[in-house]
Parts: C-alpha cells; sequence; structure tokens
C-alpha cells in the first residue's frame, strides 16, 4: 500500500525525497567546509611562527631587542622540562644566540636544536624550526645578501668554515632576516657556553580561556615548570591566532548550527505537511475500523521510505560533492560515523515530526476528517 | 436495532453553538429500514456519523444492535464499525490510489477473513464491476466509484448499513444498482438507516423519518 501510494503521488514523494537529499547533502557540504576551513586557519596561524619566548631569569628584554644576548643563559636540559610537562605550550626550540661579526657584517649566530614537542604528542615541526645538519649553516635572506652568500657555498664562522646549505625566505622581521643558524653543539662550541641556551621559543596552545589571561596564564604555567624564567608573548602573533581560531570555531558552530536547524525545519514542514494533506484518507481508515497503530504504520512507512533513500543519498552525495565546495588545500571530510548519525538522524527526525499530525488525526473524530474531504 | 434517545449534537463555530440535532429518539427495529429524508442542513448526515461512532453526542444516548455507543472508547468504536456497522458515504471516500479490488480488500487490513479475495470479486461482480477491479477510482464513473463503496461497506457482511446519500451523485440506472444492493442486504436481515433528499424508488422502507432542522417532524 506504501509503494502504491508512492506511484499515485510521485511529485510529493519526490519533493520530500529532495529535500531530506539537499538538507543531510547540505549539511555534510558545510561539515566539511567548516572544518576544512577551521583546519587550514590552524594552519596558517601555526604557520605565523612561534608566539612564546622565554628567556632566562636575568635576561634584560630591553638588550635582547637591542639584539645583545650576553649575560643571561639557562641550562640546556630546560627545554626537556617544558616538553615532559603538562604547560600550555608545545613545539619548543631551544636555542643559544650571540650577534657576532662576519666579514665586518652583523649577524645573529643562532645555534638552535632539533624542535621538541609535547611528549607523547607527536607533532609536525614549526615551518620556523630549522634542523640544521652539521657542519652546515641556514643563513637569513638579508644576512646572506650582505655576505654574498649562496647555497652550498662555504661560510666561515669565528674562524670555522660552515658549508652554506639554505639561504631562507625573508621574513620581514629583524632579526630572523640577519641570522646565521647552525646546530645548537657547534653555537655553544664556538661561542664557548656548553650546555646552555639563552631562549626557548615555544608555541602557546589553542587555550580555552579568554585572549586577555592567556599571557598570565601561560606565565603561570611555565613558572610551574621553571620557575623565575621571563615569558613574553609575541602578543599580536598570539592574539591573531587565538582570535582567528576562536572565531573560525563559532563560525563552524554556528554555520552547522544553522544548517542542521534548516535542515530540521525542513524535514518537519514537509512531513508535517505530507501528513497533513493526508488527513481525508486517514479519516477513511479510521470509519472503515482499521486500527490505530496499522494506520500510523502506513503513514510512517512511507515517510521512513522516502526519509531513508533521502537522506542515504543525501549522504553518499554531500560525500562526493563536498571537496568541490573546499577552498582550502586539506579537505577534511566528516568522520564515517559522523555520516551514519546524519544519515540515521534524518529519518528519525522526519518520523518524529510526523507522528504529531498522525496522532492528533487518529485522535480526531473520523466524521471531521471525512468533512476535510469535502471541502 | 438502532434506537436514538434524546440525542443532541452541538457543533461549536467562531463561539457559536449550532445544534446539529435537537433532541432526536426513534427506534429501527433489527431487520428494518428507515429512510431518513429532510432538506440540507437539517442534520441527516449527523445522524448517520453518531450511529456510525464517527463522532460523539453531545447529549442522549445512542444503542446499535445490542450495545450502547455512549461510554465505547473509539478503538471499541472502531471495532464495530469493522465487525458489524457499514458506512457507505455520498461522496463514497475511495482510497485514490488503490484499485477498485484493492478498495473493496481494506476492511481486510482491519480484521483478516478467509477468502477475502474472492469474497471482494464476487461483491464487485454483482454489483456490475467485474471489468473494474483493477481500475483506479478517478478512472471509474460516480456510479461505479459508489458501488465499489457499497462493495467494501457490504464486504462484512454487516448487521447495520448507514447509508448517507448514497445515490446523491448518480445517474437513474446507477442509482438503482445500489438501492437493490442495499434492498438485498435487507432481505438478508440487515437494519438499514438510508439518508436521502431525493425521492428513492426500487425500495420499500419500513419507515420513514422527516427531517428538519435537527429534528424529526414526523
Amino acid at each position: 500500500m506504501i509503494l502504491r501510494e508512492v506511484q499515485r503521488s510521485k511529485l510529493n514523494t519526490a519533493l520530500c525525497f529532495c529535500v531530506i537529499l539537499l538538507a543531510t547533502g547540505l549539511l555534510i557540504v558545510m561539515m566539511t567546509v567548516s572544518a576544512s576551513s577551521v583546519d587550514a586557519t590552524r594552519v596558517y596561524m601555526k604557520n605565523m611562527g612561534f608566539n612564546l619566548l622565554i628567556t632566562p631569569e636575568n635576561a634584560d628584554p630591553a638588550q635582547y631587542q637591542a639584539l645583545d644576548f650576553t649575560n643571561a643563559d639557562m641550562p640546556e636540559e630546560n627545554v626537556d622540562k617544558l616538553a615532559n610537562s603538562t604547560v600550555l605550550a608545545q613545539h619548543f626550540v631551544g636555542k643559544y644566540q650571540q650577534t657576532i661579526q662576519i666579514n665586518g657584517k652583523t649577524v645573529v649566530l643562532t645555534g638552535v636544536r632539533a624542535e621538541k614537542t609535547t611528549i607523547g604528542r607527536p607533532k609536525k615541526p614549526m615551518p620556523t624550526a630549522y634542523e640544521v645538519p652539521p657542519n652546515q649553516a641556514y643563513i637569513g635572506s638579508a644576512a646572506a645578501k650582505s655576505l654574498n652568500a649562496a647555497a652550498g657555498g662555504m661560510l666561515n664562522i669565528l674562524g670555522r668554515d660552515f658549508e652554506v646549505g639554505k639561504i631562507l625566505k625573508a621574513r620581514g622581521a629583524i632579526p630572523e632576516d640577519i641570522r646565521v643558524f647552525i646546530q645548537l653543539s657547534e653555537a655553544q662550541t664556538l661561542l664557548d657556553a656548553e650546555g646552555k641556551i639563552n631562549a626557548i621559543d615555544a608555541l602557546a596552545c589553542q587555550c580555552p580561556i579568554d585572549t586577555e589571561e592567556i599571557a598570565a596564564a601561560l606565565r603561570a604555567s611555565i613558572d610551574e615548570v621553571l620557575p623565575g624564567v621571563q615569558v613574553e608573548p609575541y602578543t599580536d602573533i598570539l592574539t591573531a591566532r587565538h582570535k582567528q581560531r576562536d572565531m573560525m570555531k563559532r563560525f563552524e558552530m554556528f554555520a552547522v548550527a544553522i544548517m542542521l536547524a534548516a535542515s530540521a525545519t525542513a524535514i518537519w514542514g514537509l512531513t508535517y505537511l505530507n501528513v497533513r494533506n493526508r488527513r481525508p484518507e486517514l479519516g477513511v481508515f479510521v470509519a472503515l475500523g482499521i486500527p490505530g497503530p496499522r494506520i500510523a504504520l502506513l503513514f510512517v512507512g512511507k515517510v521512513l521510505l522516502f526519509s531513508v533513500t533521502g537522506s542515504v543519498a543525501g549522504c553518499a552525495s554531500g560525500y562526493m560533492l563536498a571537496p568541490a565546495f573546499v577552498v582550502t588545500k586539506i579537505i577534511l571530510l566528516p568522520s564515517l560515523s559522523d555520516i551514519i548519525s546524519i544519515a540515521v538522524a534524518a529519518p528519525v527526525v522526519a518520523v518524529i515530526f510526523s507522528i504529531p499530525p498522525i496522532v492528533a488525526g487518529l485522535l480526531q473524530d473520523p466524521a471531521d476528517l471525512l468533512r476535510e474531504a469535502t471541502q | 436495532m438502532i434506537k436514538f434517545e434524546n440525542v443532541c449534537k452541538h457543533y461549536r463555530k467562531n463561539g457559536n453553538i449550532i445544534p446539529a440535532l435537537d433532541n432526536v429518539s426513534f427506534e429501527i427495529p433489527a431487520g428494518q429500514l428507515a429512510l431518513v429524508r429532510g432538506p440540507s442542513g437539517s442534520g441527516k448526515t449527523t445522524m448517520i456519523n453518531l450511529a456510525a461512532g464517527l463522532c460523539r453526542q453531545t447529549k442522549g444516548s445512542i444503542t446499535i444492535g445490542d450495545m450502547s455507543l455512549d461510554n465505547l472508547p473509539p478503538n471499541e468504536r472502531a471495532k464495530r464499525r469493522t465487525s458489524d456497522i457499514a458506512v457507505v458515504f455520498q461522496l463514497f471516500h475511495l482510497v485514490p490510489y488503490l484499485s477498485a479490488l484493492e478498495n473493496v480488500l481494506l476492511p481486510t487490513l482491519a480484521a483478516s477473513r478467509e477468502n477475502a479475495d474472492e469474497r471482494a470479486r464476487m461483491l464487485l461482480d454483482e454489483l456490475g464491476l467485474s471489468e473494474r477491479l483493477t481500475h483506479f477510482p478517478d478512472e471509474m464513473s460516480a456510479g461505479e466509484r459508489q458501488r465499489c463503496a457499497l462493495a467494501r461497506a457490504l464486504f462484512n457482511e454487516p448487521e447495520i448499513i448507514l447509508a448517507d446519500e448514497p445515490t446523491g451523485n448518480l445517474d437513474p440506472e446507477s442509482a438503482e444498482k445500489v438501492l437493490r444492493q442495499i434492498d438485498q442486504a435487507k432481505q438478508r436481515g440487515a437494519t438499514v438507516l438510508l439518508v436521502s433528499h431525493q425521492p428513492i424508488d426500487h425500495i420499500h422502507p419500513d419507515m420513514i423519518l422527516e427531517m428538519d432542522r435537527g429534528n424529526i417532524i414526523e
């Protein structure tokens, strides 16, 4: 009987099917676009570089800004202590830096250790964390221009020759473009500072707290592990990262919530109207003495039929078409469990929404329902 | 037996109370046919709906067969319409997406019956619709649709037949076929309440109830 009714009301059934298909398909597209955008934002923000500078207790920030890094250092193992802790940061790069002269030009010799990430949470290294091979130097763009250095050439640093492994892209920031990166241990030897570092670059995590409170929270959290060290956030980067990611998260929630609400409303409206329009038929069944549950099954059966097929088709087409709507490089499609949840939820919602008009019809006097057919 | 005792039925519309039946009493003994006549709006359809248990009276008492409908819950009234009360509507109320045969078989959704298909075919054949078994309502004439609706009503061999203007939309030939079937049901022992505002030939009522403005006037 359900199939017979479907055959007779092809347009109505097709419309119901399409609404469910569109609702579920668009929901999956929206989830994909949102998740991909959020992830792309995360990557872009991460690519802005470290947002936290940890310096020794006795470091003078003003002197640091003036590229004078002397007279302040801390043990190299501080990096490991941070990596082994639960501070509100990750991606740690310990470095020993000193402003020196090479061929009469001022550069910042920077010995860097391979990046450490929080223990147990392997992560892709930061794009500005350099793992310099032994006996090589990576040279900032301004320094390279000044020193007339090119990749593959040799550079004498404080009496030792290093091969120029890479000329770094211009960052447009001081002193980044005048840095000469070598391995930390080599820098420590050259600068007579074995086992010492004078700065740790870190990436503050995406803390679930207000931007204003992030710096204080970071300081407090790091102070627990390394009492006395100075924690200076690169405020603009930190705030931009936090606000941007927060905004994208909100956008994702909002977009998905709106889409969910729109889908649910569309399904509600259509299933309600579908049943509402069949009230006279419902009246005939009641007038013939057909039991209410049996009648309800006939009506719910049709709703189930178009909602299950619609949601399966919608999920499948949404999954296939979603990449076409994503403008970011990485496409994050919803997980299989999310898709199954949507495919199941749509028919459940449709059935739930169809029940009130069915029950209302069954509770009404059949005479009234039949009268509707004559009006 | 169909018995109405001081039955009132009031409808509410825009805050006003509209009396459709006003203190109506009558009794149709078992096996008899009563013809109810009267102008439109006199309460004839309301009387049928009340007797079928399709709505509840505002006041009074209704007994159908040996059972009072007064306190029967909706599902029990529905059961009675499955077993021993049949209603024939002026507007047929066939299910549009079912064929003539399937429409006649609809009561089997409420209670299965042996040789249901055979009986449905026989009824349709008796009513001259053997060529229309697979036709849908919109492929049949008004007379054919009414005969199909009548076949559906007679499917469970009801003791009570309530027919609301069954010939109202029919040509004389179709009307005659329908009335003859109702008369045959009466001959088999059914009690019939037949509503019509037209003159009825081919049938001889045992009693006539003239209605006007919700009252029986004679």
